[in-house]
């Protein structure tokens, strides 16, 4: 990620005990991982606590953070998606251990989140009801390319930094379920996914 | 806009060429879907509270280079296990490590010493001031100015929060460009929000869970002459206060039950004679006091005090313990999970071959990591205990569950079944809700199972579900921060964590209005109950443990004169000649049942009690009213009258006493704490 060599600066800092730098390290991903937390929770308040703890987390682990495993980036997005996994096995009550690592895999929509919790407007809200089926049924990792390209507006580099992929991997699978959403859903769900929680556009 | 728009469609048409025909239709429909989206977008507010959270996170890590070097160093080199050389490494480290901080170890402890230093910095400079005036307390009052803020949030979640905490970022952060709307909202009554802003800073600290406490007030005796609530020997809310002040910050206001912490103390009450004395074949024996009220010239303190029997180790009837432990992930820390299997291990030890010991453990799944094993068989249950290791989620819910078929399957009919449950109480218990939960509970007590609630950790604490839990379920709950703690609740005072001598223990008070013009009961506030609800042995109430004690102070203002209650048309409640005749301060009712048993017993007795000197009072009654009197300066309370921490003080070290366990003095030894906090 174009912000890894600052990061990891940064994180070597905190390490050291700079509370500043810890401060910047901050500002710098506290939004893009409330981001990640958000479009796979679906809901502001699970965003919020998942990012609390991701952060505390990456607090408490600071010194375990090696640059030459993989660059900061994947690091606290590794953090983010294991509590989530986390959040969604609490959530699914099944007795395995396995649980549920995902959303989207919950076996019954019931475990995905009403529409009534998401920051919706009420007119979109059946729209999400139809968009789910079609995610549920992509490939995990298709879906989480496909999410951190559109929802997160991840460039490649850095998506195929988070998942330890090159680049042109990401791309074809970005492309690859793309092309499976358009066959499976009418093009307007399609569209509606792809612009489904951008940020303003000013 | 149109960027993002052609960004989307070149894609589309890398998929479907042929889309390109419908270029206006598409970008039209684009147009439209963007203009209704869920927004993905971080709450200011929320964004500034965290980042403060988890600076001053940063700040107690570092608190010291001592600490910083084995917190920053020690746990990574071995979780990474490259063995000697990684071991290497780190020695290097930390050789070098204090001459390279230079200073920092010093400004970090002036973060960390010193709490509230940044609510005031923020405060301050939201407000515009000079640091002259930092130290106005004002800017640290948390209480009034939260409900403000609370009811702005609610309503409006990001319209009100949001300049605030906007202001709060660039206030410390000054070096950045600061838009011109966030200047109005700076210059605009910047006091208030300096306010608004330190209470809020105060609040967001923690994301732990305390129900609102609502004081009680003065009632009057004309006309409510009776006073009922329901016993309370939790002692979780006294631990979890010495936590955040040793932590450096004072408590939430409603981290603070008053009774608790007057109840965490051993005191030297008599206990009950047996069959033949006063206190009949009751079991507990009872005893009252009366003085000035300390804090409030003109007012008298009275205490009520219950001691249950107490039996020893060999006289306890045989156990069947379920250690119920949560080893999710957020378990993974010291003060969690090492200090449970600590904790149990002590217990453990304790254990006769009469005794039945199982564990259960819960995180993704649930399961029986011990199946009900004689007392007597201590290594293998040592073992079962030390094998336990924290990782995943948690289930709460499906582990509570199978406890309980556990604790079924061992039953001791006549002796204490109980599921002791280990957790920091990030407590998930799926799609099922806590009424559920609770209403689970509530049936398993009724067949005889009792729920206890051992609190660990911090940070995600949610102290209001797991005292609900463990009353629920007859059981008690405390708040275990260290091993000392571990065996004042385990260890010394086991037979009362463990086992029942009384349930549903009520107490109800018919203050005679010739003695007493309106009562105020301190604390309680969870545990107030309905007259009517004393004599109902339908509802729940406290259960005693073996050897416990509770304490309850009420504050009460002597009779105006008046006789007659003066503000009604159609009745009236005018003073009896009986009682106005009569020497009587009260008359005192308990209500309880045996533990097995499903009707109370009544016990009954007028009182008359002179007021003594405070100085001529016993030294566990004294001792108490410090305790209490502390509790109403943490709480902020409206009725501390004239209460001060160096009063506290010095009741309390005149009245130490023998202090077996040195409890009395680490009490003083937190109220000098929480006088250098600042409250």
């Amino acid at each position: 990620m174009e912000n890894d060599d600052q990061a990891e600066r940064l994180a070597a800092a905190s390490r050291d005990g700079d509370r500043e730098a810890f401060s910047r390290l901050y500002d710098l991903y506290a939004k893009r991982i409330y981001a990640y937390l958000y479009y796979r929770s679906l809901d502001r308040e699970s965003a919020q606590d998942l990012t609390s703890a991701v952060f505390l987390k990456a607090l408490e682990g600071l010194a375990g953070f090696r640059p030459e495993l993989g660059g900061f980036s994947r690091w606290i997005y590794g953090i983010a998606r294991n509590a989530l996994r986390d959040h969604f096995r609490a959530l699914s009550r099944t007795v395995s251990l396995e649980g549920a690592a995902d959303l989207w895999d919950f076996p019954d929509a019931g475990g995905l989140p009403a529409a009534a919790g998401l920051e919706i407007e009420a007119e979109n809200r059946d729209l999400w009801e139809r968009l789910k089926p079609h995610f549920a049924a992509l490939p995990s990792e298709q879906r989480e390319i496909l999410i951190l390209r559109t929802w997160d507006e991840l460039p490649y580099k850095d998506i195929a930094q988070i998942l330890g992929k090159s680049e042109n991997a990401c791309k074809m699978s970005y492309s690859r379920s793309l092309a499976r959403l358009r066959e499976a859903m009418p093009l307007c769900l399609l569209l509606a996914f792809l612009l489904a929680s951008k940020p303003p556009i000013a | 806009m149109s960027t993002k728009i052609d960004d989307i469609l070149e894609e589309l048409y890398l998929i479907d060429p042929a889309m390109r025909d419908e270029e206006e239709t598409l970008k039209k429909t684009i147009i439209d879907l963007l203009k209704s989206r869920p927004d993905g977008r971080m709450d200011k507010a929320f964004e500034a509270e965290l980042k403060e959270k988890l600076l001053a996170e940063f700040s107690k890590k570092t608190k010291s280079g001592h600490k910083r070097s084995s917190f920053f160093l020690a746990r990574p080199a071995f979780r990474i296990g490259l063995g000697v050389a990684a071991a290497a490494l780190v020695a290097v480290y930390v050789a070098f490590a204090p001459g390279t901080r230079g200073l920092k170890p010093a400004e970090a402890i002036a973060y960390t010493d010193r709490p509230t230093a940044p609510t005031a910095r923020v405060a301050q400079a939201a407000a515009g001031k000079k640091p002259a005036k930092l130290s106005n307390p004002s800017a640290l009052r948390p209480i009034q100015a939260l409900e403000k803020d609370k009811s702005a949030r609610l309503s409006a979640p990001m319209g009100a929060a949001a300049p605030i905490a906007q202001a709060e970022t660039e206030a410390k952060e000054a070096p950045m460009a600061m838009p011109s709307s966030s200047v109005a909202v700076l210059d605009k009554k910047a006091d208030d929000r300096a306010e608004v802003l330190a209470d809020r800073y105060n609040q967001s600290l923690n994301t732990e869970g305390y129900d609102r406490i609502v004081e009680s007030s003065f009632a009057k005796v004309l006309e409510e002459p009776l006073s009922t609530f329901s016993i309370d020997v939790d002692t979780a809310s006294y631990a979890n206060v010495r936590r955040f002040l040793r932590e450096g910050s004072l408590p939430p206001p409603d981290a603070v039950r008053i009774e608790e912490l007057v109840n965490y103390f051993p005191y030297d009450y008599a206990g009950p004679t047996g069959p033949d004395g006063a206190s009949g074949d009751a079991p507990f024996a009872f005893d009252t006091e009366l003085s000035p009220c300390p804090w409030n010239q003109g007012h008298s303190l009275l205490r009520i005090a219950l001691q249950a029997k107490r039996i020893s180790d060999r006289e306890m009837p045989p156990s069947n313990l379920v250690f119920l432990i949560d080893v999710s992930g957020s378990m993974d820390e010291d003060n969690k999970l090492p200090l449970v299997k600590e904790s149990l291990k002590m217990l453990a030890r304790r254990m006769r071959q009469e005794d039945r010991i199982s564990i259960v453990v819960y995180a993704g799944s649930a399961g029986i990591v011990l199946e009900p094993t004689a007392g007597s068989k201590t290594a293998k249950i040592l073992q079962a205990i030390d094998d336990l290791e924290a990782g995943g989620s948690t289930a709460g819910g499906e582990g509570i569950a199978l406890a309980y078929d556990t604790a079924k399957k061992a039953f001791i009919p006549k002796g204490s079944n109980r599921v002791i449950l280990a957790t920091d109480g990030d407590f998930n218990v799926g799609a099922s809700s806590d009424g559920e939960l609770v209403r689970l509970i509530e049936e398993e007590r009724k067949a005889g199972v009792f729920l206890s609630v051992l609190g660990f950790g911090m940070g995600n604490y949610k102290d209001s579900k797991m005292q609900k839990l463990a009353d629920s379920g007859n059981g008690n709950y405390a708040y275990i921060d260290s091993l000392s703690e571990a065996d004042k609740v385990l260890g010394q005072q086991m037979a009362g964590t463990l086992f029942t001598v009384a349930k549903d223990v009520k107490v109800q008070i018919e203050f005679n209005p010739a003695l007493v013009g309106e009562y105020r009961l301190i604390g309680y506030e969870k545990r107030a109950l309905a007259a009517r609800d004393f004599a109902d042995d339908a509802k729940d109430a406290g259960e005693l443990g073996a050897g416990a004690s509770v304490t309850a102070l009420y504050e009460l203002i002597p009779p105006s004169g008046a006789s007659k209650r003066g503000d009604l048309k159609y009745q009236s409640t005018s003073l009896s000649p009986q009682g106005a005749a009569a020497a009587e301060l009260l008359t005192l009712k308990f209500r309880y049942k045996k533990p097995d048993g499903s009707a109370s017993s009544l016990i009954e007795q007028p009182l008359q009690i002179a007021p003594r000197e405070l100085a001529k009072c016993s030294a566990d009654f004294r001792f108490a009213a410090a305790v209490a009197e502390w509790g109403l300066i943490l709480r902020g309370s409206a009725y501390k009258g004239g209460a001060s921490l160096e009063q506290t003080a010095s009741l309390a070290r005149g009245s130490l006493g023998r202090d077996l366990g040195g409890y009395r003095a680490e009490f003083l030894e937190l109220v000098s704490l929480s006088k250098q906090l600042g409250r």
